[in-house]
């Protein structure tokens, strides 16, 4: 590590002395760290400053540095081609300061976290939600992720309670998530603050995003900013790479599940000259392990003979991101990535010439740049613009029905930032433009006996123009203001207008009410957003051209820290109410033997939620939080007098959730233990009911409720090193039967077993109690220079 | 709306119901066992930066110590302890012991020098407090 970063600054020297050497002219400046004192006995706040002698003031990417003295003041020489000031004090964060021609410089340094070899470490916290954010949004950060196994974002929800992962099916091993009472989809997913998994990749997109590689998640509940884009409902994910900043220079994780999961993780970080760094990030995921424990629900002794079908597919998953990172001359900024990826799974039935068998195969390849450029004057004034290009290919056979979908995205960002007037008023505008090609070819409207079915198509080629403001207010320290508004001109659809506006009002400092509301709009792709009914022998039946799906939500939230026993508490209590103009409604209820996918009309279908959080610093070393949630979300269907309820299947109207964390002493090696529980108890949903004459329940029956837990136990040898392990599902509650229809296989009668076969019915856990084990390796810190 | 009604789930409603008395019945026995006799102190401990905080306030990581938190900006440090386990002195001297004055005693000269060269309050307040007007 020593001998590579002594390498890397031989290399700078020798590059910027051969570039420029000239100097042309001094800046003086001085550091110093802010300090408020209260006024004694007066009550008011009062500023001071404290210089701050023996900070370290250099050129970034430079060789020439120089030392405040004992006031707080510095003089450095300037040169041409070096626009970044470092300065850094040890017990103070580190600021990278823009130089636009000044020839005096104040540079406060706040009271930081980095501390160069430092032996204590602030305790932070895991999930926190900002009392000042007008949004309703909570931050995950990587240390939350590591309570898990998570081993890609469709898992990183097991220890929060507003976002639920469930099973799509019980052969692709894929898992969706919910929010508010509504399917994935109906969330926007960011990455990096640009669109994410959307389209064709909405589902299994999730999986493509390794845990190891993210530095933190933004749950934001309601509908989110319109900058973004029109097409979020119930909320926005945005999920963070590590970056140049915030990457060490070299992470690697391996993972054991006891199904013969293995996973490969490596994140480095490397600088390449002085303008550019890199994060080269690789993940490989691999188990071909033959796993068939899950089966009929009839052994008095807990153990369950396998039904023939594999638990979880055999896979082969590679992923390969690299982004760059350049630092221009004069403000230019320009963050450009590249990202590969292929899955290969195999499920289905075991054993020689299996009756039912599914493999999917996707490919993707991504590149996008987010070019901005820091206006200089007064701070918070930019340009910035975002380019996203993919290509996208799922090619997949389940049973007799093949599937082979490309989609072709582009998209454009162009935005501006500044001072509307008085500092009071940001704003936000910019143009964009979105084309999206869709072409789906397959055999999904065959019937389970065809052997030679005729093939379906869906073609669409969308471009969206658009164009969006966003103004904030912040004229009181109490309230705060978001409203935007976009149009967009959709080329099938017209004009799209999306009005949103988020508020927050402080009633106290440690309380604040949140309210949001808007619309959304989206156009469906439900071939690939209900990738579970393609394992099982209904037949797809789309009725009509599918109109976009439109709606609005609306929502408000309460937030209060306090103290409870002398330790630190929050409390969150919010509702959200979602209401659709149309949808494509997906109907399994209609017939056990077709998924129906009809425009919802003029009938109704909305999503009320309510949730309570109490999260609490319960003793030094321990951490709890409790949530419960309700939602309440119903369908006008077809099918909705048929299964006698309106409820919208797989969605728990209940649910309630807990998580205890233990944390030891650091020790003066740094070493410690870590351990999480987690528990939730999922209430009764319902599952479309199957045909009458292999299911005798009523129609409106609900499935019973279940408690799974996970339980994971960490050591950290040395900062850096650490090891895992854990068991999820420790009570092994598994869905009786999850195949329907499995033991019909056996017999002589294909064509009973091909009409019948349905392993879309999943409502819980269909892997019983697993293990896993993994470690982490860390070299070196991250540079965290911008913030 | 007549089929919006489900029908019972009484079974499911106790599991959930227990459930919450479950954790319910964590949280009280919690603050049950935390009954003991408690008192709170307030004093000034000499500090200067983020490390300082977190050095004082993992020293004060002990067994009875219910809440220590280290404020920067005021150099005070309020603790919350059972009066079984602690007093007064006890918890200065817990301060001094890592290096820390408080505004009574005075901590000794080697474990003041084991500090990190930018937490020696003694002389960066010292080269302060001489230019005040500076600032």
């Amino acid at each position: 590590m020593i001998r590579a970063s002594w390498l890397v600054a031989c290399l700078m020297l020798l590059v910027s002395v051969s570039i420029d050497a000239n100097a042309q002219k001094t800046l003086r400046g001085k550091v110093f760290a802010p300090v408020k004192m209260d006024g004694a006995g007066s009550g008011s706040d009062t500023e001071t400053f404290d210089a701050l002698p023996g900070a370290s003031v250099f050129w970034k990417g430079g060789e020439i540095g120089a030392v405040t003295d004992a006031y707080g003041f510095f003089q450095i020489d300037v040169r041409r081609n070096l626009d970044t000031l470092r300065v850094s004090m040890v017990g103070y964060k580190t600021v990278d300061v823009l130089y636009r021609g000044e020839s005096y410089l104040d540079v406060p340094l706040e009271q930081g976290v980095l501390l160069e070899s430092a032996d204590v470490v602030f305790e932070e916290s895991t999930q926190s939600i900002s009392l000042l954010n007008p949004l309703n949004m909570q931050q995950l950060s990587r240390k939350e992720l590591c309570k898990a196994a998570c081993c890609n974002l469709s898992e990183a929800f097991e220890t929060n309670a507003s976002v639920d992962a469930s099973f799509t099916d019980a052969v692709t091993g894929t898992r969706q998530i919910h929010m508010l009472g509504l399917a994935g989809k109906y969330t926007q997913l960011l990455v990096d603050n640009l669109p994410g998994p959307r389209g064709l990749n909405v589902v299994q997109g999730m999986s493509f995003i390794p845990g190891p590689w993210i530095e933190s998640i933004f749950i934001s509940k309601g509908v989110g900013t319109v900058a973004s884009g029109y097409e979020s409902f119930t909320g926005q994910i945005n999920v963070a790479h590590r970056n140049a900043d915030s990457a060490e220079p070299f992470h690697l994780n391996l993972f054991l599940a006891g199904t013969g999961r293995m996973e490969f993780n490596h994140v480095s970080r490397h600088q390449v000259g002085r303008r550019w760094e890199t994060v080269l990030m690789t993940h490989g995921e691999y188990g071909q392990r033959v796993n068939d424990r899950n089966g009929p629900d009839n052994d008095l002794d807990g153990k369950r003979d396998g039904d023939g079908f594999l638990d979880t597919p055999l896979k082969k998953d590679g992923v390969v991101r690299n982004e760059w990172r350049f630092i221009g001359d004069r403000g230019l900024r320009a963050d450009i990535a590249f990202v590969g990826a292929e899955m290969v799974r195999e499920g289905g039935m075991t054993g020689e010439n299996p009756l039912w068998t599914a493999s999917t195969n996707i490919r993707r390849a991504e590149a996008n740049a987010k070019i901005g450029y820091v206006l200089p004057g007064k701070e918070g004034r930019s340009w910035g613009s975002q380019w996203t290009a993919s290509n996208h290919r799922h090619i997949q056979r389940f049973g007799n029905r093949d599937y082979d979908g490309e989609q072709k995205t582009f998209r454009a960002n162009v935005l501006r930032s500044g001072f509307l007037g008085s500092d009071d008023v940001e704003f936000s505008a910019g143009v964009s433009y979105l084309y999206d090609d869709f072409l789906e070819r397959g055999t999904w409207g065959a019937t389970p006996m065809e052997s030679s079915p005729s093939s379906d198509t869906l073609m669409r080629t969308e471009h969206v123009p658009g164009a969006f403001l966003e103004t904030t207010w912040k004229g009181n320290d109490r309230g705060m203001v978001v409203a935007g508004l976009r149009v967009d001109h959709h080329n099938l659809w017209g004009t799209i207008f999306t009005p949103r506006i988020h508020a927050r009002w402080s009633a106290t400092e440690q309380t604040s009410l949140k309210l949001v509301a808007g619309t959304g709009f989206r156009t469906p792709n439900v071939l690939m957003e209900e990738l579970g009914a393609w394992a099982s022998n209904r037949t797809w039946i789309l009725d009509g051209p599918l109109e976009p799906e439109q709606g609005w939500n609306a929502g408000v939230n309460v937030t209060s820290k306090f103290k409870l026993f002398y330790r630190d508490a929050d409390f969150a209590l919010d509702g959200y109410w979602t209401e659709f103009q149309n949808r494509a409604v997906v109907d399994f209820d209609a017939d056990a033997h077709e998924v129906r996918v009809y425009n919802l009309g003029n009938r109704e279908a909305r999503s009320i939620t309510a949730q309570a959080e109490l999260g609490w610093s319960v003793h030094r070393r321990w951490d709890m939080r409790l949530a419960y949630r309700f939602v309440h979300a119903v369908t006008e269907r077809d099918g909705a007098e048929a299964a006698g309820t309106m409820l919208d299947p797989y969605v728990p109207r209940h649910r309630a959730f807990s998580q205890w964390s233990y944390s030891s002493k650091v020790n003066d090696r740094g070493a410690n233990w870590t351990g999480d529980v987690t528990l939730q108890w999922v209430g009764p949903q319902r599952i479309p009911r199957p045909d009458v004459l292999l299911d005798s329940r009523p129609q409106s029956v609900l499935e019973d409720d279940f408690v799974v837990v996970n339980a994971q136990v960490s050591r950290v040898f040395s900062p850096g090193i650490d090891l895992y392990l854990g068991v999820e599902n420790v009570l092994n509650f598994r869905q009786g039967n999850p195949i329907l229809g499995w033991d019909l296989a056996n017999t002589s009668d294909v064509s009973t077993f091909q009409e019948n076969f349905d392993a879309s019915l999943v409502y819980g856990p269909i892997l019983g109690r697993m293990a896993y084990i993994g470690g982490r390796w860390t070299l070196g810190k991250a540079d965290k220079g911008f913030r | 709306m007549g089929f919006l009604s489900i029908s019972p789930i009484g079974r499911s409603i106790f599991r959930g119901v227990a459930f919450c008395i479950f954790f319910i019945l964590g949280i009280a026995m919690t603050s049950v066992s935390s009954q003991a006799q408690k008192a709170e102190l307030t004093f000034g401990v000499s500090g200067l930066c983020g490390m300082c905080e977190s050095r004082i306030e993992a020293a004060f990581d002990q067994k009875g110590i219910v809440v220590a938190d280290y404020n920067l900006e005021t150099k005070q440090i309020h603790v919350v302890y059972k009066t079984k386990k602690w007093n007064k002195v006890g918890l200065h001297k817990l301060a001094t012991g890592v290096g820390h004055d408080t505004d009574e005693y005075r901590a000794s000269e080697e474990s003041y020098a084991n500090l990190h060269g930018c937490c020696k309050y003694r002389e960066h307040k010292s080269c302060i407090e001489s230019h005040p007007e500076d600032q």
